[in-house]
């Protein structure tokens, strides 16, 4: 039967085909094709009276959108998926409950049947946020330096937390001609490495950008940020420690808010481990010992596609070699393609993962349980489940938004992490969030040492203050508490929810990104950028916190500066308009 | 750019020069002390030391600040930040945080703000050292090096149980290069192997470590044969086995013993944090000190030297690669657990931790970090830390010192602590009072000395790196057994603190930003040899590790300012 | 009756970013003259600037914080960290406030006509903060990370209004009173004192406590699996005020100490989804 209307829950995230679009570059047809979506269960489509590729407008308490609905391939009727973009984010829930971390998943919505087709990426900035979004041209880049051919190898993936290391890749003229091994967003980020490039510093003037030198951007980005008052310096997870590590210098000179994408995707672990510690291991003992693997939360064939052969389920350890010798539950709101190939599947009520937690960790402490079921889980296999993890000899736990971005945030994780550290009085057992951008890490990291905070780190006293929830860049743009922007190597317009990213197109800001993107879309100032890994040298920490090198393979498109170069440059033209000896 | 300094009229100590107290003028140039001849005075930087003692700069060889699991204590600890504060200096000073997990950029300013100008991280994990190097070179003003885990690497492990010592010799040989590290790191040698089933408290010298066919102490002195063979700069830094667990002083002597036959003259091993390690008695309720049997020992012995692990009454943050006993530290304290463990190589624990006077075994351990350091005679073979931040953040070194040099300032002490301890410990009838001189040596002549680096560390001679600090004490006016504070005082804060010649600290302030140099060694191996354990290492790395071979090692021109020690090697 | 000092501030123009305002305590004030006062140096962003630079200062200041009260008009929420650490005095709000509005407050009282932002009387040590609109999240919390002792030690805090996730994390004594409806968490890791919801509560009331009450006089969606049906009561106490009931009355956190001291009182006529446990209390049992 037909409803015009039909309620369901709303979950946002990565998808394969969104990590490979955005490489292909944020502002083509296929990145509109493949975000622009919504998928539904075919019980759903069917409620609403609709098949795929028919119009759907998606409506929740924050805000509404127009996407296109796509049948999925798996059950989970009641709960539609939007990935991760700006779509999606016109209707999730901004609000960070003290936590930084808006509320990208577990939202009630309400759609309805429309014959409107869903926006243009320009038309939706123009629309939402009521400004000019200028278009671009692209052009192609030449490459003949060096001559002949080259064939690099263990070369380390940019693109997720993974860092893999075995990728081969063959320069031919100067020019990437052949990537191997790589999953396909690496693939793609590799491979379209020339494409939507950034090439030239930019200047809007009269809302159209003007192409200018590299010291007039540095000097009029230098500028704004000076004479902010309380300037946004975020990104920072796309881009090398070095560059990280500069940009904390540059955030502590500027008395600026400082933050990173972890903000939005393991900021709430971080919250987690300040209260209770952590229990971590690094993947290869991980793949070596454990027997049983647990996904909690995360979805690795999507956003890690290959995490499960090289690290984890399928891997190959020096002790527990196959499959077979490893037992793999997941647990998630909805059937994913890594619930394909789970021993046992646990569907979970959207947002009620702390109360699954909690009901474990009564049954592994020999607690009685006395409700029936708890977040849409029986009792009985609760107790199942429990036993399972105190009779593992090693036991992993893999887990990924689905958990931080939730309902509870940092106290999901922090029950997570109790978990694990209770489980260790009856076996050994570690746990592994999964992180997403290749140096998240590295910016927590260098953010850490060099300060004492992770992220959302506010000098604008003159020395570092963190609160997330206050100082988190989410919040300050949501409250429109920041008065100038540097974005580095991440695309906020893109991923920030809609009231956010309308405060941020508020106020003057400078892009600096190997190519374009939503927000260069709405700055007054573009730098380009070398990419890491490709392009320039430059360290890197994987998910669990291992550093490796990564290598140039080919030269940056002429006059390109890496972003190190960048910030060092800014660093010396800010020093010299606050007169500070360099 | 003045690149000369003389320092004038100064009491100068200087043990590695057998200098003690002496008025004497120490000229600076172009970055290191030279002959007074080959300085003009007239275009000089003159600094007036009349009344003042000028030391070397100090130099710490324990002390945890940099790397993975430094980092995640900082991570689990915000509210160790969330009121320490340094302000930014525009152009002078980083701002930072922390105090037992302190910013890298407050662990040089305040080390340099006490006249320390070199500190060594004791203890990283090859595959996660990059990280490190990292921190390190964040680190601002001090000279650094690491230590490397070497003791439950299965590479190391596997040579070992052969027996083949040439062949793990030549591994640790590439490991130090590939890592860019310094020394042999030891903790509770062997134990990462059984954490790996959540095992090892308690593991004993003797005990065997499947699936590996090895005892600590076959590792033990297996690389000690190794350190021997490579003529490393520093002798194996050990953290023994048991560690903090009462009755464990046994364990300590007969770590000592099990390498004393391996000697020549020289040093060949070093008891880390040894206060941890000199536990009798058989419960916590009964601990008691033998920090008499220890010193016992190692007075009779040349091949020992240890450094203290002083406690500090107040908050800690314990950080080692003894996950056991770390983890055993959580269910005593019920609050927070850090645990990490890097494949193939190594397991840690972070614990924070409160020492408390009223507590009868802190009151014991506090105790038995000074009955060491004064029992043992030699002042050459004891060196001061405080196992930061194990024991206690580095900054309160004044403070030891302070009770080094005066029986007076101890007792101070003794008087707030539990009552029942004192019954049972040595420390109130210790007169002995640490001079100037012997504390210059266990604070700089005497770790320079034992890094291998005393040529131009820990002395003011001609061709010593001019790392210098000049403190405010006047040894010809001030009692310091009486006026213990001066003391505390002056080490607080340093008069100048010069690094490299270059004055970076005045009155206490740091006056000018700037890194310094990462030594690590790099031992000859004979090529053959080399190659033919570098394919036997390939073979099994993809099997073990989940990175490449070729992603492993780290390049000199990832650091700052690599220094590389040559030695002879095999 | 002693006399009372009044001082006025009145923003000069709006604020674009936050102005954080820790000297504007009773205790601060207190024996300076107003051009001290106007003297007094507060950040704008990570800008230094005179209290009077933003803000008109009038009216006449006392030696003793006792007497003085602060009046902040056309107030906004990019006012921070106004009455921080103050003991003594009144300060009253006209308009909303921003964040850490009484933090490590220690005395006196502090009245918001208005909203106020997160981190209401944050770590408070005693004294009354009386909000008239919505708090934010984290009201009379601790700080992330900080061991137990740092929670709440006293004092009121009152808000007339809705309150957001965290009331009275950590809390050891003291009272908060949230008259309208809070978010999750309300009691989180409480050891000691009293929370009364007279509205609503989505859930995870209690998550982690050990001690002290938390009354819900509203509709509670869900209650944590590591919480036991001790008991039907009839009615209960917070501060002196009698609440009626019915109640469930809950005990725990089981998962935070076997002896779960922390008691949870939930309405029985506004939550008839949770009858299933006024049959578990029929059945018995463990």
């Amino acid at each position: 039967m037909n409803q015009s209307k039909i309620e369901v829950t709303l979950v946002t995230g990565r998808t394969i085909d969104q990590g490979v679009a955005i490489d292909k570059g944020k502002l083509t047809t296929e990145y509109y094709e493949k975000v622009a979506i919504i998928e539904l269960d075919a019980e759903d489509l069917a409620r609403l009276g609709i098949s795929e590729n028919a119009s759907v407008e998606v409506s929740t308490k924050f805000g509404s959108v127009v996407v296109r609905a796509v049948k999925s391939k798996f059950k989970h009727p009641g709960v539609a998926f939007i990935p991760m973009g700006p779509w999606a984010n016109l209707v999730t829930d901004p609000y960070t409950y003290g936590s930084g971390m808006p509320t990208f998943k577990g939202i009630r919505a309400e759609l309805k049947v429309t014959d409107k087709a869903p926006p243009t990426q320009r038309e939706l900035i123009i629309t939402n946020f009521g400004i000019e979004a200028p278009s671009v041209e692209f052009e192609e880049i030449e490459t003949q330096k060096p001559s002949g051919e080259k064939v690099y190898t263990s070369v380390i993936c940019s693109f997720c937390g993974c860092l893999c290391d075995d990728l081969e890749v063959k320069v031919s003229n100067g020019r990437i001609v052949e990537v191997k091994r790589a999953c396909p967003l690496g693939r793609s980020k590799i491979a379209h490495y020339l494409e939507n490039r950034v090439l030239k510093p930019m200047i809007k003037i009269d809302g159209k950008f003007v192409e200018t030198s590299l010291e007039n951007a540095i000097k009029k980005t230098a500028e704004i940020l000076v004479n902010a008052s309380y300037p946004l310096i975020y990104g920072w997870s796309s881009t090398s420690t070095e560059a990280i590590r500069l940009g904390v210098e540059l955030a502590e000179l500027l008395g600026a808010a400082l933050d990173n994408t972890s903000v939005m995707c393991h900021g709430p672990t971080i919250l987690g481990v300040q209260e209770v510690g952590t229990v971590a291991a690094t993947l290869g003992q991980i793949r070596n010992h454990a027997d049983l693997m647990i996904y909690w939360g995360c979805n690795p064939f999507h956003a890690h596609p290959k995490h499960p052969a090289r690290y984890s389920a399928m891997a190959k350890g020096a002790y527990v070699k196959t499959r077979k010798e490893r037992k793999i539950i997941v647990i998630d709101v909805r059937e994913t393609p890594t619930a394909r190939i789970a021993d046992l599947f646990i569907k979970v009520k959207p947002g009620g993962d702390y109360e699954l937690i909690k009901a474990l960790r009564m049954a592994i402490n020999d607690l009685d349980i006395e409700v029936d079921e708890v977040s849409g889980v029986p009792t009985e296999k609760i107790y199942e489940l429990s036993d399972i993890m105190r009779s593992a000899k090693f036991g992993a736990l893999f887990f990924g938004l689905g958990v931080t971005m939730t309902k509870g945030k940092g106290r999901n994780i922090e029950e997570v992490i109790k978990l694990v550290q209770e489980l260790n009085s009856w076996t050994k057992f570690v746990l592994m969030p999964m992180r997403g951008h290749y140096n998240v890490v590295g910016a927590n990291m260098a953010t850490l040492w060099a300060t004492g905070f992770p992220f959302a780190v506010d000098f604008s006293r003159g020395y570092p203050r963190h609160n997330p929830g206050v100082t988190s860049a989410t919040d300050l743009l949501l409250n429109g508490d920041v008065d100038a922007a540097l974005i580095v190597a991440s695309d906020p317009v893109a991923h920030f929810p809609a009231q956010a990213v309308k405060n941020l197109t508020k106020i003057p800001v400078i892009t600096i990104d190997p190519k374009w993107n939503l927000t260069s879309l709405i700055s007054q100032i573009v730098i380009p950028a070398a990419i890491v890994g490709v392009e320039c040298e430059g360290s890197a920490y994987r998910m669990d916190k291992v550093p490796l090198r990564l290598k140039k393979l080919v030269d940056p498109p002429p006059g390109v500066p890496s972003d190190e170069e960048i910030m060092k440059m800014l660093i010396r033209e800010i020093k010299k308009l606050k007169g500070v000896s360099a | 750019m003045n690149n000369q300094i003389l320092i004038k009229n100064g009491y100068v100590y200087d043990p590695i020069n057998k200098i003690d107290g002496e008025k004497m003028d120490i000229a600076i140039k172009n970055g290191r002390i030279v002959p007074l001849s080959e300085i003009d005075e007239s275009k000089a930087k003159v600094i007036d030391a009349s009344g003042k003692v000028v030391m070397p700069g100090g130099v710490d060889m324990h002390t945890h600040i940099a790397g993975p699991k430094v980092n995640l204590g900082r991570l689990m600890r915000p509210e160790d930040h969330y009121y320490s504060i340094v302000k930014l200096i525009p152009g002078v000073r980083r701002s930072g945080t922390g105090i037992t997990t302190p910013s890298t950029t407050v662990v040089g300013y305040k080390y340099a703000k006490m006249g320390w100008t070199t500190a060594i991280d004791p203890a990283s994990p090859p595959l996660k050292n990059r990280h490190t190097h990292e921190e390190l070179d964040d680190t601002p003003i001090l000279d650094k090096a690491v230590f490397i885990l070497m003791d439950s690497n299965w590479f190391v492990l596997k040579y070992l149980e052969k027996g083949d010592i040439e062949k793990c010799a030549a591994f640790v040989a590439w490991l130090l290069k590939a890592t860019k590290g310094y020394a042999i790191k030891i903790v509770d040698p062997g134990v990462a192997i059984p954490w790996i089933r959540g095992k090892g408290y308690g593991l004993g010298l003797d005990d065997q470590i499947p699936p590996f066919n090895i005892t600590p102490r076959e590792i033990v002195r297996g690389l000690c044969k190794v350190n021997k063979m490579l003529k490393l700069p520093h002798p194996i830094h050990v953290h023994c086995n048991r560690l903090g667990i009462p009755g464990n002083y046994q364990t300590t002597i007969e770590t000592m013993k099990a390498v004393s036959d391996l000697a020549d003259e020289d040093v060949n091993i070093h008891i880390t944090h040894v206060q941890f390690n000199s536990y009798g008695g058989v419960g916590w309720a009964n601990l008691k000190s033998r920090a008499e049997e220890i010193a016992k020992y190692i007075n009779s012995v040349n091949h020992v030297t240890l450094d203290m692990g002083q406690i500090i009454f107040g908050e800690a943050t314990t950080m080692t690669a003894d996950a056991p006993f770390e983890y055993a530290l959580y269910h005593t304290t019920k609050w927070k657990w850090g645990g990490a463990e890097v494949e193939a190589e190594a397991a840690a624990g972070i614990v924070p931790f409160t020492y408390k006077r009223k507590n009868y075994v802190n009151a014991i351990q506090w105790c038995i970090g000074l009955e060491v350091a004064l029992l043992v005679q030699d002042p050459w073979k004891v060196v001061l830390t405080t196992d930061h931040p194990n024991g206690g953040p580095f900054t309160s070194y004044p403070e030891v010192i302070a009770w080094l040099m005066s029986k007076k300032a101890r007792e101070k002490v003794l008087e707030k602590l539990n009552k029942r301890a004192l019954r049972e410990v040595a420390l109130p009838s210790i007169d002995r009072e640490y001079s100037l001189y012997e504390i210059a040596v266990i604070t700089r002549a005497g770790p320079a000395k034992l890094l291998g680096l005393d040529n131009i560390k820990g002395h003011l001679g001609p061709g010593a790196d001019a790392d210098v600090a000049i403190y405010d004490l006047n040894p010809a006016e001030v009692d310091f057994s009486e006026n213990y504070e001066v003391i505390e005082k002056a080490f607080s804060s340093a008069l100048y603190t010069i690094k490299g010649g270059e004055i970076v600290v005045k009155d206490g302030e740091l006056v000018k930003y700037g890194y310094g140099k990462t030594y690590y060694v790099e031992a000859k191996v004979e090529d053959a040899l080399m190659q033919e354990v570098l394919g036997e290492v390939k073979e099994k790395f993809n099997e073990w590790y989940t990175i490449s071979f070729e992603n492993y090692e780290i390049h000199d021109h990832e650091l700052r300012h690599p220094q590389p020690i040559k030695v002879g090697g095999v | 009756m002693e006399k009372i000092y009044e001082v006025i501030l009145k923003p000069k123009r709006e604020f674009r970013v936050p102005v954080e305002l820790e000297v504007v305590t009773p205790n601060n004030f207190a024996g300076k003259s107003i051009n001290e006062i106007i003297s007094q140096v507060i950040y704008e962003g990570n800008r230094e600037r005179k209290l009077g630079e933003l803000f008109e200062v009038k009216g006449e200041v006392g030696e003793s914080p006792d007497n003085i009260r602060i009046i902040i008009e056309n107030s906004c929420n990019k006012l921070w960290r106004i009455g921080e650490g103050m003991s003594a005095g009144e300060i009253i709000v006209k308009g909303d406030v921003g964040h850490y509005l009484g933090k490590h407050m220690a005395g006196g009282k502090i009245t918001v006509h208005g909203n106020a932002g997160s981190w209401v009387g944050a770590e408070m040590v005693d004294g009354l903060i009386e909000i008239h609109g919505n708090a934010g999240n984290h009201v009379g919390a601790r700080f992330r990370g900080e061991p137990q002792g740092m929670g709440m030690k006293g004092g009121k805090i009152v808000i007339h209004g809705n309150a957001g996730v965290q009331v009275g994390l950590g809390m050891i004594k003291g009272a908060i009173i949230i008259d309208g409806d809070c978010l999750e968490f309300p009691g989180m890791k409480m050891r000691g004192g009293s929370i009364l919801i007279r509205g609503n509560c989505p859930g995870r009331a209690g998550a982690d406590m050990t001690g002290g009450k938390i009354v819900i006089c509203g509709r509670v969606d869900s209650i944590l699996p590591s919480f036991y049906i001790e008991s039907i009561e009839k009615a209960t106490k917070v501060k002196g005020e009698k609440i009626e009931g019915p109640f469930y009355m809950f005990l725990g956190d089981y998962l935070a100490s076997r002896r779960a001291y922390g008691r949870l009182f939930v309405s029985i006529p506004n939550n008839p989804h949770l009858k299933n446990y006024a049959k578990l209390l029929e059945e018995g049992g463990e």
